[in-house]
């Protein structure tokens, strides 16, 4: 059940894509599969590309609001992001998408719009960043 | 359309003798875009731009087409979406966009400084951004001349520190006057292809 889902994940190495089918429960979850850490399953250059330039499909740059340097800032609401585990990120994503967390309408499109494959690539990026600055 | 050529065509000797000044043919607006009637004057205004430091007025940007706008960096919705729908616009362009220039006027000068005003602009990726910032009084004469309306009220507290403004975009021809007001940019649904037509008429 898991083969589909990885193979939606870029650059994996196969050890890396064996582990995370063990660890997907089912394929819906697959995109909010918590890596091991420290072996992160999204693309990190991918992430890093979305954190600063937003997506072509119209996702605005998360520094637009959490910061160029992703420390946050208090005047939006907006948390810091630089240094959150990967399984953080995902959570936090999710809860934003459904609307059980929040209360910025931007922020909810947003967490809303990004695929599967982006949120991974993000988590991946975030969690390479020092946690405080 | 037949009525229109047939009209056009009556024109034409009419139109031979008019001054150059009037470059652009009438078309219609989309419906998020509106003709700004007299509530807009003039492009006028002396400003910093963040970018450089440099002072700059509307000479500076004589020549282009102008889309101006009111916000602030630490604007949690209307100003980012705004930028974002107006990046796309310039996508749309094409080679066209380099006639535009989209001046981002900040409503919070305490806090935009030119260094937070360009970095913030740059997130959007396109050159044809330009950040200003003007002493209280520059930033009013401005905002007068478009009936642009904002009110900054500072807290030390960020989270309390609130700032409306404007949302409309004031769009300028190459010579300063004003075209129309778009209106629709940060809605749930802009309409990008009729703001991108409207902007493409006045390039021409
Ligand atoms: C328009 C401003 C804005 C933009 C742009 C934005 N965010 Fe946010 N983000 C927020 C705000 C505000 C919150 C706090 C929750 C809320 O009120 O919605 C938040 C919360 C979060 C959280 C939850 C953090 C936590 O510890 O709970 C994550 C993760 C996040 N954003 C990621 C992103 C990513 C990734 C991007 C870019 C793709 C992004 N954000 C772009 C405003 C923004």
């Amino acid at each position: 059940m898991g083969t589909p889902a990885a193979g939606k994940i870029p650059l994996v190495s196969r050890l890396r894509r064996a582990l995370l089918a063990a660890l997907l429960l089912s394929p819906t979850l697959a995109p909010a599969a918590a890596p091991p850490d420290g072996s992160p399953a999204g693309n990190a250059e991918l992430g890093k590309n979305i954190v600063v330039h937003g997506t072509a499909g119209g996702v605005l740059p998360c520094m637009v609001c959490h910061g160029t340097d992703l420390a946050g800032n208090p005047a939006i609401g907006a948390p810091r992001l630089a240094g959150l585990k990967p399984a953080t990120t995902l959570a936090a994503l999710s809860a934003i998408a459904a609307g059980r967390q929040g209360k910025n309408y931007v922020m909810r499109n947003i967490a809303h719009a990004l695929t599967g494959a982006d949120r991974a690539a993000i988590a991946a990026y975030l969690a390479t960043l020092g946690a405080r600055g | 359309m037949i009525a229109r050529r047939a009209f056009t065509r009556a024109g034409i000797g009419a139109v031979a003798f008019l001054p150059l000044a009037a470059c652009h043919k009438d078309w219609t607006l989309c419906a998020q875009d509106l003709k700004p009637g007299a509530t807009v004057a003039d492009l006028r205004l002396t400003m910093t731009e963040a970018e450089t430091g440099r002072i700059v007025t509307a000479a500076d940007f004589r020549g282009k087409v102008v889309l101006l706008y009111f916000g602030y960096a630490n604007c949690p919705d209307v100003c980012p979406i705004t930028l974002q729908e107006t990046a796309r616009i310039l996508g749309r362009l094409g080679r066209k966009a380099d006639q535009v220039r989209v001046l981002f006027v900040t409503v919070d000068p305490q806090r935009d400084t030119d260094a937070v005003l360009s970095h913030y602009l740059a997130l959007f990726g396109r050159p044809e951004f330009t950040g200003l910032r003007g002493t209280p009084a520059q930033l009013q004469a401005l905002a007068a001349r478009c009936h642009a309306a904002y009110a900054v009220h500072p807290s030390a507290d960020p989270a309390r520190y609130t700032v409306t403004h404007t949302a409309a975009a004031y769009v300028f021809d190459r010579v300063g006057k004003p075209q129309f007001i778009c209106a629709g940019l940060s809605s749930k649904t802009p309409d990008l292809p009729g703001i991108t037509n409207d902007l493409a008429h006045l390039i021409g």
